[in-house]
């Protein structure tokens, strides 16, 4: 026979099982010798035939693992249950891990999409936002990238379709789509030609166009009505359209976009509040745009003052939008992977303390000539079944537990498209298998190679120290892995508290504050006519019924947003370039009241600070204790920069009020405030205090006020500042979930693991028991004995499980919220629930111990 | 085993049937056993190795065929196979129940035109 032939044959052979193939070999390469079978025929012949055989003898062990099964229902019931809760969580994990991370961005290639940054390399300030001139430049002159587009919010009152709207809208460069390559639904995205000026395209979302256009098919060309102006619809946005808002990290769906207007103007290269996309172009790498970049930035430096010391560079747009998110959905998935180990040494436990009953049968069929081969693979084959039936209840178990904690998930983005899909499942199948293999290894190492003659001898009631000492250890594996998941979930608990009970310096009960207001150019071209709008809308707020007090403010704390500028201070000089920066805020008398932020020293500003009075400004504690040369900032002169249309003015310094957050993760920023009057900006917000208001009464009050005061305005929405922390926490809080459900999970599974093995040892120990109770032992000794085996076991799977959560800790910590990630109250509550929950465990068993019969007990051999 | 239960073993696969009758006879070994049946069947039944040895195997479990210590002078690599007490019950019973079936296909005229 050639060695090729004899290869493939032998190849072929291995199809079959290895004892069939030890036997047969030589007689069928003879057989096949002899016949001059075709190579190729014979061989297909042996694996088809050693597939068959194979094949038959899984579904042998699987019937005969299911005829076994079907004579233990509780056990059956027990295990699969303990694998549903295991796959169960960890198959919503991956929906969750999946969906939000894993999933690309809905755009086309989007692994090529990346955002613009700038580090100022004299402050190492680092930002998102550009000004138009600046994304020209970059669109002109970076060959490593193309379609450099620019996206900033912006809002608007539709009118002309029935009540006035209020809409959330995106001002756009037209590059912008290329970059993201999605089609419309209906006609067109912008091209360079909408970029002239006094044309006013638009394209409007598709649920405006269902909702107020009657999802007519020839909306295309239709004109619309936004604040004033009148613009003509050139496209529809596919349903679900979001577009990256760079500088927040998140997806939002706009409900129309139009062309950035200062496209078409000559805009200032300082004007910097552009978020700015771009696609590479095919072959470049992110790190060569970063080397072209770095050359553009040097040209820029040259030719602008603005630009001294701005160095741009892109990231990819994953990292933007998903890069917060990582960490936390990681952690969350790691955790389910603690949860699987829990389960798997579980299930082993309970497979253990049910095969050293089987002993017997397992060393009878032994000695009767079954291979420990075959015996093994029966046992797999029961895992096998018992952990396909836990994966199918565990998938139902996750598509149940999705849609309830569909509402906690919400602060993940893409939270809309979180469900258990084909990836899931697949994953759900790899689990089912993984699971078999690890939590059937320690009883196939056990069971498949019974002792024989020990086990025949003793009845039955022999059982090796050795299993004993696996399933203790299995146990301290449970301990360890929960005692680390419930640490790290109270450690996210605590934090996520912390931050709902943050103080953010204002008074915040009875608070709330309005969406954004804006005053359309077109129907408010003059400042006087914004300071009349602002009087006229302050004093129908402040005198309705119920309301304690009401200001109007360009910014309030917790509004996730800050408009910094440029400012100088008299007496002092700053080199171009590294002038410092502050928040800037513009109010009106009576905003610290309603806002209940303390003046710690000086005045706050009165109806007698008029647009013509000597222009002011009060300043926060961080803007003091940054800039104020003696520790008082009152008397200070400061160059402010112009807003909206008023012009740059030398303010005194009036006052000094207690700093607030516009942010619960970012530190205090140094913050100046300017009376609304010497600064009648076009957009702002309505604070109101009212201590017995409620959300609709309030609702329909400005709804009324609104109407009253300018028709065409649409009504604003108040919002309270339990909505603002809600929507400030909500990341933190669908990470809690998640993780506050997986610790659950893996205490109850410790738990039952440490009742597990402390009522069979209690079991076991029955003659013993018997034995010392006959001999006058008091209760309480026994229940001791039982309690301290327990204790041990449990202190000693804690002892480990801190080590666990002091890594898992360091890990987490940058998601921790002003909290210590060994913080000793949370460690110290997390150890007396496990030592709790182990006397709780393990209260019944040892109960049961004392009441062990001694006449029974020492009979019962 | 008792007869009534040999019975529930039947109908036998008939590749089953081929390899008993081909050593009801004598005793032969895999590849003989083949040809055998290739012959007597006039080449209408072919048994692969992949279909004889997972069969023969079977068989041995069952304890319907033993296998001989191999014997010097003849093939040595090759086992040889013969009958069991079980396995000539077995094949019998098959028998008779073709046989019957054959009688009741007479008693239909199915197989008057054969009967010569």
């Amino acid at each position: 026979m050639s060695a090729g032939r004899r290869l493939l044959l032998d190849l072929a052979l291995f199809a079959y099982p290895p004892d069939f193939r030890r036997v047969y070999r030589r007689e069928i390469l003879g057989d096949v010798e002899e016949s001059n079978a075709a190579t190729m025929t014979a061989a297909f012949d042996i694996a088809a035939s050693g597939l068959r055989m194979r094949l038959g003898l899984f579904a042998n062990d699987i019937a005969y693992a299911a005829r076994r099964l079907a004579r233990m229902p509780l056990f059956v019931f027990i295990v699969s249950l303990t694998f549903a809760l295991g796959i169960g969580a960890n198959v919503a994990v991956f929906s969750v891990l999946n969906s939000v991370l894993l999933k690309p961005l809905p755009y086309n290639d989007p692994g090529r999409l990346v955002v613009f940054r700038y580090v100022n390399t004299k402050t190492s300030a680092l930002a998102a936002d550009l000004s138009v001139p600046e994304i020209a430049d970059f669109g002109k002159q970076a060959g490593t990238l193309s379609d450099v587009g620019g996206v900033v919010r912006n809002q608007a009152t539709l009118t002309g379709t029935g009540r006035p709207l209020a809409l959330d809208g995106l001002d756009v460069t037209p590059p912008l789509f290329a970059a993201l390559g999605v089609r419309p639904e209906l006609g067109r995205f912008f091209g360079a030609a909408d970029e002239a000026k006094g044309a006013h395209p638009i394209v409007i979302s598709d649920r405006l166009w269902r909702s107020h256009f009657g999802a007519g098919g020839d909306i295309v060309g239709k004109p619309v009505v936004l604040d004033g102006t009148s613009y003509q619809i050139v496209g529809v946005a596919p349903a679900d359209f979001k577009v990256p808002i760079p500088d927040e990290g998140r997806l939002v769906a706009p409900d129309y976009m139009d062309v950035q207007p200062d496209v078409a103007l000559p805009s200032t290269r300082g004007a910097q509040y552009i978020g700015t996309i771009a696609r590479l172009r095919p072959g470049a790498t992110i790190a060569a745009a970063n080397a072209e970049l770095k050359l553009v930035s040097l040209r820029l430096q040259r030719l602008y003052p603005v630009e001294a010391s701005l160095v741009y560079h892109v990231r990819p747009l994953e990292d933007a939008v998903l890069g917060d998110f990582r960490m936390a959905l990681w952690t969350v998935f790691g955790a389910a992977l603690g949860i699987l180990i829990i389960t798997c040494a579980n299930v082993s436990n309970i497979v253990l303390a049910a095969a050293s009953a089987r002993d017997r049968e397992f060393a009878l069929r032994s000695a009767l000539g079954a291979s420990s081969r075959r015996l093994a693979t029966q046992l797999l084959a029961e895992t096998g079944l018992l952990a396909t039936i836990g994966g199918v209840a565990g998938v139902a178990l996750a598509y149940v537990s999705i849609a309830f904690l569909r509402p906690a998930l919400a602060g993940f983005p893409r939270a809309d498209s979180i469900s258990v899909d084909g990836s899931a499942l697949a994953y759900a199948l790899v689990v089912v298998i993984a699971t078999t293999i690890l939590a059937g290894f320690w009883p196939m190492r056990a069971c498949a190679r019974p002792d024989v003659a020990p086990v025949l001898n003793a009845a039955g009631r022999a059982d090796s120290s050795a299993s004993n000492s696996t399933r203790s250890a299995l146990v301290v594996v449970e301990v360890s892995l929960a005692l680390a998941l419930v640490a790290l979930t109270g450690l996210m608990l605590r934090s996520y508290y912390l931050m709902t009970q943050s103080d953010i310096g204002i008074r915040q009960n009875g608070l709330w504050v309005s969406s954004q207001i804006s005053l359309p150019s077109s129907r408010f071209p003059a400042l006087r006519d914004r300071t009349s709008f602002h009087d006229r809308f302050l004093a129908a707020a402040q005198s309705l019924p119920g309301v304690d007090s009401a200001a109007l403010g360009l910014n309030y704390p917790l509004s996730g947003i800050h408009f910094g500028f440029d400012f100088g201070i008299i007496g002092r000089h700053f080199a171009p370039g590294s002038e410092p920066v502050a928040s800037m805020n513009a109010i009106s008398p009576g905003y610290f009241d309603t806002m209940g932020i303390p003046l710690l020293r000086g005045r706050a500003f009165s109806a007698n600070d008029r647009s013509d009075s000597l222009p002011i400004a009060i300043v926060n504690e961080t803007f003091e204790r940054l800039y104020a040369p003696n520790g008082d900032a009152v008397g200070m002169r400061l160059q402010t920069a112009g807003v909206d249309g008023t012009g740059r003015a030398t303010r005194m310094v009036v006052g000094v009020v207690r700093d607030t957050r516009d942010n619960l993760a970012r530190a205090m920023r140094a913050t100046y405030y300017v009376p609304l009057t010497q600064t009648p900006i076009d957009f702002f917000s309505l604070d109101v205090r009212s201590a017995h208001l409620s959300r609709a009464g309030l609702t329909a009050e400005l709804a009324r006020i609104a109407n009253a005061v300018d028709p065409l305005m649409a009504p604003p929405v108040p919002q309270s500042y339990a909505d603002l922390f809600a929507g400030e926490t909500a990341h933190a809080r669908s990470a809690v979930s998640l993780l506050g459900t997986l610790a659950a999970i893996a205490l109850l599974l410790a738990l039952s693991g440490i009742f597990g093995v402390v009522s069979y040892s209690v079991t076991q120990r029955y003659r013993e028991f018997g034995i010392r109770i006959a001999l006058g032992a008091a209760a309480r000794d026994i229940v001791l004995d039982v309690l301290g085996r327990a204790l041990a076991v449990t202190g000693l799977g804690i002892a480990i499980g801190i080590a666990i959560a002091a890594a898992g800790a360091r890990v987490i910590e940058s998601q921790l919220y002003q909290l210590s990630p060994f913080d000793p109250e949370t460690f110290a509550l997390v150890i007396a629930l496990l030592l709790a929950s182990a006397v709780a465990a393990a209260a019944r068993p040892a109960i049961r111990a004392t009441r062990v019969d001694p006449a029974v007990a020492l009979r019962c051999e | 085993m008792p007869k009534s239960d040999v019975r529930d073993l039947l109908p036998l696969n008939p590749k089953a049937f081929h390899v008993l009758l081909a050593i009801a006879g004598e005793e032969r070994h895999g590849y003989a056993i083949a040809k055998a049946i290739e012959a007597e069947t006039d080449g209408m039944i072919r048994l692969t190795p992949g279909t004889l040895y997972p069969l023969i195997r079977q068989m041995l479990v069952d304890g319907w065929i033993l296998e001989m210590d191999g014997e010097d002078g003849s093939d040595a690599r090759r086992r040889l196979y013969r009958l069991s007490a079980l396995g000539r019950r077995v094949a019998q019973a098959e028998a008779q129940r073709m046989n019957e079936l054959v009688r009741l296909a007479r008693s239909h005229k199915l197989l008057v035109a054969v009967q010569g």
